[in-house]
This record gives C-alpha cells, structure tokens and sequence, in this order.
C-alpha cells in the first residue's frame, strides 16, 4: 500500500504542517491584500511565504548540510519544506531509489524577465530547478516535473504512486511548489479571474481567484498492510481525465470531473467518504461546474469543503498542500469548514461545509481541475486498526 | 537543440503497448507515415510560417489553429498527421489520453508573454497568457479528437526515449487506457524536435 | 468600422477572414465569427491599448461587442485615443 510517511507545508501560515493546520483550524487566513504588487496597476490579494523567515529556515538548513549555493525563492521554499518532511519519514534521499517528483507551474519564471537574476542558466528551466532541489539532498535520480497547470500536484502523487508500483523506486518525494510572480499574476488579471477581496468559494457573491504561494511535500513509500502504522494516510487511487471542451473554461457539463470522480471512486460508496476536498477556486464557472459533476457523480450528499479562502490558490502546491489539510482532518476526525463561504451559489445543492463537523470515515478525496481541461482526483484513506 | 533520430523501440518494453504511427518535425522537416515527407528546409521561412505551409499543404480545416502558439500548432500537426486515416474525431474517447514531454515547457509562450508586460504600461494578453503551460497542448488535441482519458505533461532534462517509456507504461500499467497520443515537443528559438507517436495497448 | 475590422482581425489572429467577409451587423460571438471568451478578454485589451477605454465590468463586454456596428458606436463615443 501506498503509505504518507512524512509531510510538510511551507506558506503564509508557517513553515511546518502542524503550524499551518493549526490557523486554519482556527480561521486565520495567510491571504492580505496589496496595491502596487510587482508594479501592477490593479490591487490583489494574495498570500506570501515571510522571506525573512523562509531565509533563516534555509540558511539553517544550508549550513548543516555545508551548501553555499545561490537558490532562488522557490527553490528554498521546496527545500525547507522538504528537509522538514524527510525529518518525519527518515528517508535518506542519497538512495538511488528515491526519486523526486516535482509540481510546478511555472518555477522560476521570474528569470525571465530579468537579465542578470543571479542564478544559474539550470534554475530558469523546469527540469533545472528540479535537480537543483534533489541534488541539495544529495540525489541523483533524475527527478520528474509534471506540468499540467492547476492540477499539477494531484497529477504528480499519482505519477510518484504509479513509479512506486512499478518497482523501479521504493520512495517518492513529492514537492509541489510556486511562487508569486509579475509573470501569473498579471495573466490572471488578463483573465479577468482573480478578486481583490478575500475569495468566496461556492459562494452567490463569489467574483473570483486570490493567487498564493506555497511548498508542500508529500513522501510516499510502499508498505505491506502488517507493517502500516495505525492512522497511517494510504493513497488509494488516482484518476486524470480531460474534459475536452475548451483550453481555459471548465465543461459546463462536468465532464471530465464526472469521469475523474467516477473512475477514482470505484467500489467506494458515498457514505464511507468523509469529505470531498474541492479545486473551489470561487471564480463563477468553477464552482459551478464542480456542483454539476459531484451531482452527477452521487455524491450530493457528501460533505464538500474547499480550502484556498486560507491560502488562496497555490497552484502547483495546491494539490499537494491541500492534501495534507485533508489528510490531517482526517486524523483529528474533524473536517475544517470553507473559509469565504456563507450562501450557496452553485445549481446544485451539494454540501458545502460552513462549519466545523466531526467524521469518524475512513475516505477522503481531493479534487483539482485546470487551465487544458484537465481534471484529477485521489482517494485518500486513513488506516484504522482493525480490532 | 539537439536534433535525435527515432530509437523509440517499442519491442523492447516490459509492457505491452505498440506504435501505430509516427510523426517527427525536425527544423523544417515534416515527416510522418510509411512515406510521407514536408520538407521545406530550402524556403526562409520562419517556424510560424512553415507550420502554416504545412496546415494548407495537408488542406486541414480548423481555424482554432491561427490562435496557437507554436507548441500547439506542433503537437496539432503531428497529431493531424497520425489521425489522418480511419480515426473518429467526433465520439468522446475516454479510453484513448494523451502523454506529453519535453525540456523546455512552454519557452515560446512564455517569451512572447513576457513581451506584453514590460515596462511600466503593459497590456498583457489574455491570448498569449493562456499558452504559457505546456499541458495546454494536450487541451487542443483533446478538443479536437475528443480525447477524454488521461492528460498529462512532463518535463525531463533531455529527450530520453527510456524515461519516457517508463512513465508511459506506469500509466498503461494503472488505467484502462487502449491508446495514446505519446512524444516529445520541444520548441524553442524557431527550431523544434518533435516526435508523436499514437501507440495502442497490445492484446495477448 | 474596416479599421475595427481590421483590428479585430489581427488582434485575434483570423486567419484567412478578410474585411469584406465580416458584415456589420453580424454576431461577432456565438454564429456569427465564432468568438470565444478568450477572444472577448482580448477585444477588453484591444479597447484599452488602442482606444484608451477601460472596462470596469468585463461583463460590459456582452453587449459592447454585439456587432461590427455597435463596437464601432462605443469606440466613436468612448474613445480616448
């Protein structure tokens, strides 16, 4: 069984999952609102890793391990976030069955518009940046970077799983990670997507996106049933389908979410689900579409939450980072609520949860859909003993 | 760019899947088939103008094509070529998805994208953003061949035809997927290596 | 009104559509030229860059960017370029 043995959130909320958990368990959100940001002419509301903060984390981390290299923003974001994860897990990342398994939008886009950035030409490719972080660790597998937009990190666990599965690796470091940039955030502005205003996912008001910036890793390795600890999170299934419909907008049918679900889902019925983690990114066409799909999927019924009204939406981490939180509810048997949300603003009466709920199932999902009309699913569960 | 010939052998997988057909763009060379082959490397034309050659050459009809930016238009020639004969375009495809590489993303895009927004005055364009991920590649072949398995994209350091193997049979090894639009585009300062290929899962 | 024309046709890449092959009245979303949403963000640009007008509700642009005609009527009204 595919078992989480360490994991970590480095945002706006802190550099650890215990840190970020506890804010969002008690409704602090990490997303403040700027004029000017990137020179900009329209204000934003984001999220930002503290880089003072993120600095002495690094410099830390970097001194122990004898580095005295120049890494970029996002580079030490996924390195402090991985270092921590690799604490839990005991993972030695020199062994060359480890493999390190990237999510990322865009890397270290800002490079390109800036002539002398300081770093070397590797940073500024996707696959650079990647040995970059793994080498760090003293790594030399070739790392894999899966770029499929916003659905990035679920795609990636899915990948890592699969590579586990195959038996050419024994365990997968997954680092989903991007950073606030000139570059995306003034193309979400193009679009016409982001709000100014903390984002309300599901909400009647909802008028769009907030972007934040975040690393989240996730170690995965294989572990016969006998050898799982209890509470362990197992990554179950996985499911991508692609809505083919339109480049940027989401099938107003649901499509390829419907397929996703229903493929992820197999065998699993909706009362053993404790709670469905959406892509929520609050813009209109989104939420709608995702209420559509988990109608049609059955899974009206099921207690549905999104999480980017604390964070915003990470992009390339998302997967990942929302993962953990759902993955720690799941410990705790206690679902957070959908931070933005008051009324419903969907077609379809799916259950939105607007306060905190007690659960004691074993299941949970995380769903993602993205720019390339692609949509990802994974099934989550925790090991409860059996007595 | 580095220029490889095919050594994509597919007798040597530990998976059961086999190409159906291939198509590579190499600089100014279009070659699919048992046969055919484009080759333009004589005319000073730019990429944009040889792919567009090749659109009227191959007399397709998608106007969607002029809006693409150069990967796209790539990955929806080749894909053209392969789909060419016997393929339904209309019926949704849920067991057929599409797995994409190369080392650079979308460089092009990114590079023309960069241009609307610098100084202080900038105009970005919403047209040129959203080509600024290379999955969106995948989104264009899905639309057009109504493909609605699997989507994915993946950047690797180099054209590396074993990698690639590997992570193709993971994914036929984990889903119900009969068949695939696979390869690699990589397309960058108006030179590209492309090589797509349609593979189909073999039945023992 | 064949300066909008050939604006538009440039801005969104119509390939192979000429000035005369777009009639004044006609749809320009929907059956008419067939444009998309991306399109439509890209004509709120085009307003904006060549003309100075900016919208403060994409939405404005439904109705805006019904024709030939009435884009031409806004641009003559609105213009600040």
């Amino acid at each position: 069984m595919i078992v989480v043995t360490g994991n970590n959130i480095v945002s706006a909320l802190g550099f650890t999952s215990e840190e970020n958990y506890l804010h969002f368990k008690e409704g602090r959100s990490g997303l403040r609102f700027h004029k000017n940001m990137f020179h900009l002419k329209e204000p934003m509301t984001t999220s930002e890793v503290n880089s003072r903060l993120l600095n002495q984390h690094f410099t830390e981390i970097a001194e122990a391990a004898n580095n005295h290299k120049n890494y970029t923003h996002l580079e030490k974001m996924a390195i402090v976030s991985i270092a921590d994860a690799l604490k839990q897990s005991k993972v030695d990342m020199r062994g060359k069955k480890v493999q390190l398994f990237l999510s990322t939008t865009k890397g270290n886009i800002f490079m390109l518009g800036s002539k002398h950035s300081g770093y070397p030409a590797s940073a500024a490719t996707l696959a650079g940046t990647a040995e970059r972080i793994a080498s760090f660790f003293g790594n030399e597998t070739e790392p894999v970077v899966i770029s499929n937009a916003c659905t990035s990190g679920v795609c990636a666990l899915i990948a890592a799983r699969r590579a586990i599965l195959s038996k050419r690796i024994d365990m997968a470091v997954v680092i989903g990670v991007d950073m606030l940039s000139r570059f995306v955030i003034s193309g979400f502005q193009s679009f016409k997507a982001l709000s100014t205003e903390p984002c309300k996912p599901f909400d009647k008001e909802r008028i769009g996106l907030n972007i934040g910036e975040a690393a989240a890793t996730m170690i995965l390795q294989n572990k016969s049933e006998s050898r799982i600890g209890k509470n362990a999170i197992c990554i179950e299934a996985g499911a991508i389908r692609n809505d083919a419909n339109h480049i940027s907008g989401p099938s107003r049918t649901g499509e390829g979410l419907f397929l996703a679900l229903q493929s992820c889902l197999e065998g699993i019925a909706p009362e053993q689900i404790a709670v469905i983690n959406a892509h929520g990114t609050a813009t209109a066409y989104n939420d709608e579409m995702e209420s559509i799909a988990l109608t049609r999927a059955g899974l009206i019924e099921v207690p549905v939450n999104a999480l980017k009204g604390y964070l915003g939406h990470t992009l390339g981490a998302a997967g990942v980072l929302e993962s953990i939180i759902t993955m720690r509810s799941l410990h705790e048997g206690m679902l957070l609520p959908t931070k933005g949300f008051d009324t419903l603003g969907v077609s379809y009466p799916i259950n939105i949860l607007k306060k905190a709920q007690r659960t004691d199932k074993s299941y949970a999902v995380k769903m993602l859909s993205g720019f390339g009309g692609c949509n990802a699913v994974l099934l989550l569960s925790i090991h409860h003993v059996q007595k | 760019m580095q220029c490889r010939p095919i050594t994509f052998n597919s007798s040597r997988t530990e998976m059961n899947i086999h190409i159906v057909n291939s198509c590579h763009i190499i600089d100014r060379k279009f070659q699919y088939g048992t046969n055919e082959l484009i080759d333009r490397s004589d005319k000073q034309e730019s990429l944009a103008e040889f792919f567009s050659a090749i659109y009227h050459e191959m007399k397709l009809d998608y106007p969607k094509f002029f809006k693409m930016d150069l990967l796209c238009k790539a990955g929806f020639l080749a894909s053209e070529a392969l789909t060419e004969k016997n393929f339904d375009k209309t019926t949704p495809k849920e067991d057929m998805g599409i797995i994409l590489f190369n080392s650079v993303s979308s460089l092009d895009a990114d590079e023309k994208y960069q241009q609307t927004i610098k100084g202080e005055e900038c105009f970005p364009s919403p047209a040129l953003f959203v080509y600024t991920l290379p999955n969106i590649i995948t989104g264009e072949l899905a639309i057009r061949n109504k493909i609605m398995g699997e989507s994915m994209f993946y950047v690797l350091k180099s054209y590396d035809t074993d990698r690639m193997m590997q992570i193709i049979t993971d994914t036929f090894n984990n889903t119900t997927l009969h068949s695939a639009l696979c390869g690699w585009l990589d397309i960058a300062h108006e030179e590209t290596n492309v090589h797509l290929f349609l593979v189909e899962r073999s039945h023992q | 009104m064949l300066e909008l024309k050939n604006e538009i046709i440039k801005v969104l890449n119509l390939e192979g559509v000429k000035p005369e092959d777009i009639n004044n009245d006609d749809e320009l979303f929907g059956k008419g030229l067939g444009l998309d949403s991306i399109d439509a963000l890209e004509l709120i640009v085009m307003l904006e860059k060549n003309y100075g007008i900016k919208l403060t509700d994409p939405a404005q642009g439904k109705e805006i960017f019904k024709s030939i005609r009435v884009m031409a009527e806004y641009v003559a009204a609105n213009r600040k370029k």
